[in-house]
């Protein structure tokens, strides 16, 4: 809302923005990292979902009218530049011990101990980068700061990192500031977590995970760099709990996910990043925001055609109010994710099946009825407000026309618009029948991958910093 | 290394990130007065600092001095844990903005004004106080910009009435001015760091008063319930009796007066109320237990005493006019209207003036009256806890 009210602004039309009363802190951060820090915000008292018509109404003719008016007529004051340390100054000299509580207490850390980020650190990460270090990718919100190559790699020591992974943090930097991903909703109230997919040779290269427990810590690349994420979006865009960072419940950090793409090749399957462009053997980072996940256990059939209902069923039951992200709120832009173990990939491989085939096949019995698809937009969230069905949506051009092939309110609808919109990805215990769905937030952190490029020498200097 | 000290920084931040600070520099720069505050603006851009010992507390002192943090007085180290007790006595989190202060609109979180708190020397059960006084003097009415850059004198008064004043020792009798008890002492200092280090009312460079008053270091005085022959303030206030409350108005001055209604009355109908009359002023008299005591005898209720004090403090036309601020600065439009009649009353209704029993109980009586300065009229009354 404030970012349209920014945009309004910088051309020169006045704007008022209405936020709730428990939004006010995010509205003015935010309108901080816009580079607006007095962008007119017209409170509107409590939450309005909470109040009944007449409560809404009083409080709006109370306190929001005046503020909008005041907002619309008024020339918003001028924008301001905050000091702060330079990105090379040594702000703190102690021991490790004290360095730590040092950033705990200036909120700088996650609550684990981490490395502290001297220089002579600092400076081994950039070697595995032929960037400059001052390098800028792009700027994040809501802080607004760059997305530097010197700032990826502080971050990077403090993770507890090695250096080696520098090429795949300098991508996820870039990925990152990308606006198709969409960093600035990272402090929405669902509270989404970041999955990160590494593809290509250079994760068999730095020992990622990608079999048994691949999803669980304990795996130095897909811990350290899982946590960087976190401790990025901290430090540099600025996501703070309780302030830019309205995050329900949250959860913790995700460890970064790795395909088993020996088997990919045996089975003739294309890895994750195949959907973003890139072929098998490129070295490629995917983010994507996830709201929850499941494990689907136990997955019982020979052939595709006896395990698609359950793994499909596993699709429709963690998909919700997420709907809103297929149609409604930012139409056809949710991904959920399916990974499937080994076992079940050559499985569904063995009868003949592509991932594609797989992927039109889910489409087709992941379904839901109308009326509970509609319910989620409507009666149970009102996330898309104004009581539509499914064949309103279709008959203003707004859904396609499988979402209303008929009115029955008990006809069964797909979760997402068309099969490409199912992810598939192929990891975990390379012997067990389990599968993993995630569901997705949408345009809130749309999938989005980038090339990792290695530096020059790396064969060398990998060999080098193993030795270390 | 049992000597260091981890402690919170008590400086001003606004929303945007800005350190009012950096004004702070700029505007002391520029009238002349970094003197007092060398290191203006040179500090860690963080939440906590380490000091290292040996004589660690020493350093913080020294150093926060040098910075500008301090009203002249040596300062408590705000350490983490001192601070992290006064915020937990508030019940509330640190982080939740009581309001941003003017005029540089430094954020008045919990955590800043236990840190405030705690270098004024205050106890964590002292921090509702603390709260509530920010509040009241975070109202639009109060005029937080005015008193902290105008060239007056004028200071908040803060007064406590209610149980808590027994609680944590808040002294209401002999010498409820001070000096003597850590509760008045402290809580009216925390509020003086508060507006100095969020709001940046600091002396010379953003704040002109001419001659600033004693009262600016601190003034919170409570009232003496059983010194009174009334029902309490806070009650005839409209809250409960078991209830506790700040009543916060602009002092110009505390002006000492012995003797009866009479004398209080000349005084208040002297050059002393020159503000409050321009504006229509909301002006407190601390009455001695003793006069309160005769008055209620006399069949006098706290309102019948504002009442004949309002009436016995008339000014006449001839000296208001002679007066400089009749001459400089346009009066109320109810002020013009009553000069013309021969007199003026020093406030526009006997409801105006706030009037409170306090002071140790002697026959040779002394009372204090605390002209108020600027508008709009303010008698801000906030709930404790």
């Amino acid at each position: 809302m404030l970012r349209a009210s920014s945009a309004a602004e910088a051309a020169g039309i006045p704007s008022s923005s209405l936020v709730c009363e428990g939004f006010l802190g995010q509205a003015a951060t935010t309108a901080d990292g816009l580079g607006m820090p007095s962008l007119p915000v017209a409170p509107v008292p409590g939450h309005v979902d909470t109040q009944t018509a007449d409560e809404l109404l009083d409080n709006v003719l109370n306190t929001t009218v005046d503020a909008v008016i005041s907002n619309l007529t008024s020339e918003p004051a001028q924008a301001v530049e905050v000091i702060e340390p330079g990105a090379t100054d040594v702000v703190f000299s102690g021991t490790f011990e004290e360095v730590n509580r040092l950033f705990v207490e200036n909120r700088w850390s996650d609550g684990l101990p981490i490395f502290p980020p001297s220089r002579d650190k600092v400076e081994e990460f950039l070697a595995f980068t032929d960037l400059d270090p001052t390098t800028t990718l792009g700027t994040v919100l809501p802080d607004n700061r760059a997305v530097t190559v010197w700032s990826i790699a502080v971050n990077g020591v403090m993770a507890g990192c090695r250096p080696e992974y520098m090429p795949i943090l300098v991508a996820l930097g870039e990925a990152m500031a990308d606006p198709a991903y969409g960093v600035e909703h990272s402090g929405n109230t669902p509270g989404a977590e970041t999955l990160i997919t590494v593809n290509g040779p250079i994760a068999n290269e730095l020992g990622f995970n990608h079999e048994q427990g691949v999803l669980r810590d304990g795996f130095q690349p897909n811990t350290t760099i899982g946590r960087w994420w976190r401790l990025y979006l901290r430090n540099v865009a600025g996501f703070l709990p309780h302030q830019t960072d309205k995050g329900t419940y949250g959860n913790t950090w995700r460890v970064v996910m790795a395909e088993n793409e020996r088997v990919l090749a045996t089975i003739g399957w294309e890895p994750q990043s195949a959907d973003f462009g890139f072929a098998a053997g490129d070295d490629v980072v995917t983010i994507s925001r996830y709201t929850g996940g499941e494990v689907i256990t136990s997955v019982f059939g020979q052939r595709p055609e006896e395990m698609v209902p359950y793994l499909a069923d596993g699709l429709t039951r963690q998909t919700g109010w997420e709907l809103c992200f297929t149609i409604g709120v930012a139409g056809s832009t949710y991904r959920p994710l399916l990974l499937l173990s080994p076992i079940l990939a050559e499985t569904i491989a063995k009868a003949g099946w592509s991932r594609q085939d797989l992927k039109v096949a889910l489409w087709e019995a992941a379904r839901l009825p109308a009326w509970k698809f509609e319910s989620y937009l409507g009666d149970w969230t009102n996330l898309v407000p104004g009581n539509r069905t499914l064949n309103d949506f279709v008959n203003t051009g707004k859904a396609p026309k499988v979402f209303g092939e008929s009115s029955d309110p008990d006809r069964l609808v797909p979760i997402v618009s068309e099969p490409d919109h199912i992810q598939i990805a192929v990891c975990g215990d390379p012997m067990r029948t389990n599968a993993y769905v995630f569901s997705h937030n949408g345009m809130l952190g749309f999938p989005t991958a980038k090339a990792i490029t290695r530096p020059a020498g790396w064969a060398d200097k990998l060999a080098t910093a193993r030795d270390r | 290394m049992i000597d260091n000290l981890w402690v919170v920084l008590p400086a001003g931040q606004r929303r945007s990130g800005q350190w009012i600070d950096d004004t702070l520099r700029k505007r002391a720069v520029e009238s002349g007065f970094l003197g007092r505050s060398p290191a203006a603006g040179e500090f860690p851009r963080q939440r906590v600092e380490l000091f290292r010992g040996p004589d660690a507390a020493n350093k913080v002192d020294q150093t926060f001095a040098d910075r500008g943090w301090s009203d002249g007085l040596p300062v408590v180290a705000p350490t983490t844990g001192r601070v992290a007790r006064a915020v937990a006595a508030t019940g509330r989190s640190a982080g939740e903005v009581i309001g941003e202060l003017d005029p540089l609109r430094g954020m008045a979180t919990v955590e800043k004004i236990a840190v405030n708190a705690v270098m004024a020397g205050c106890r964590p059960e002292f921090m509702p106080v603390v709260l509530a006084a920010v509040e009241a003097i975070t109202e639009p009415e109060f005029n937080l910009r005015g008193i902290q850059t105008t060239d007056e004198n004028a200071t908040p008064l803060v007064i406590v009435s209610g149980p808590i004043v027994d609680e944590i020792g808040l002294n209401c009798s002999f010498g409820v001015l001070g000096p003597g008890w850590r509760a008045n002492a402290t809580i009216g200092r925390a509020l003086r760091l508060v507006m100095h280090n969020l709001g940046g009312g600091w002396p010379g460079a953003v704040s002109f008063a001419g001659a600033g008053q004693p009262g600016r270091y601190t003034m919170c005085v409570a009232e003496n319930d059983a010194g009174s022959p009334w029902d309490p303030l806070r009650v005839e206030l409209g809250h409960r009796h078991d209830e506790s409350v700040v009543v916060v108005t602009r002092a110009e001055s505390a002006v000492n007066v012995t003797g009866g209604l009479a004398e209080i009355a000349s005084v208040m109908g002297s050059a002393a109320s020159a503000f409050t009359v321009l504006h229509g002023g909301v002006p407190a008299v601390l009455l001695a237990p003793h006069v309160a005591a005769a008055c209620a005898k006399r069949g006098l209720s706290r309102a019948d005493v504002a009442r004949e004090l309002w009436e016995r403090s008339r000014v006449g036309t001839e000296d208001w006019e002679r007066w400089w601020v009749s001459k400089v600065a346009e009066p109320a439009e109810w002020v013009r209207h009553a000069a013309q009649s021969g007199q003026l009353s020093v406030t526009r209704s006997p409801t105006d003036i706030v009037v409170f029993v306090a002071g140790g109980d002697i026959p040779i009586a002394q009372h204090v009256y605390f002209p108020s300065w600027g508008h709009p009229p303010a008698r801000i009354v906030k709930t404790i806890g």
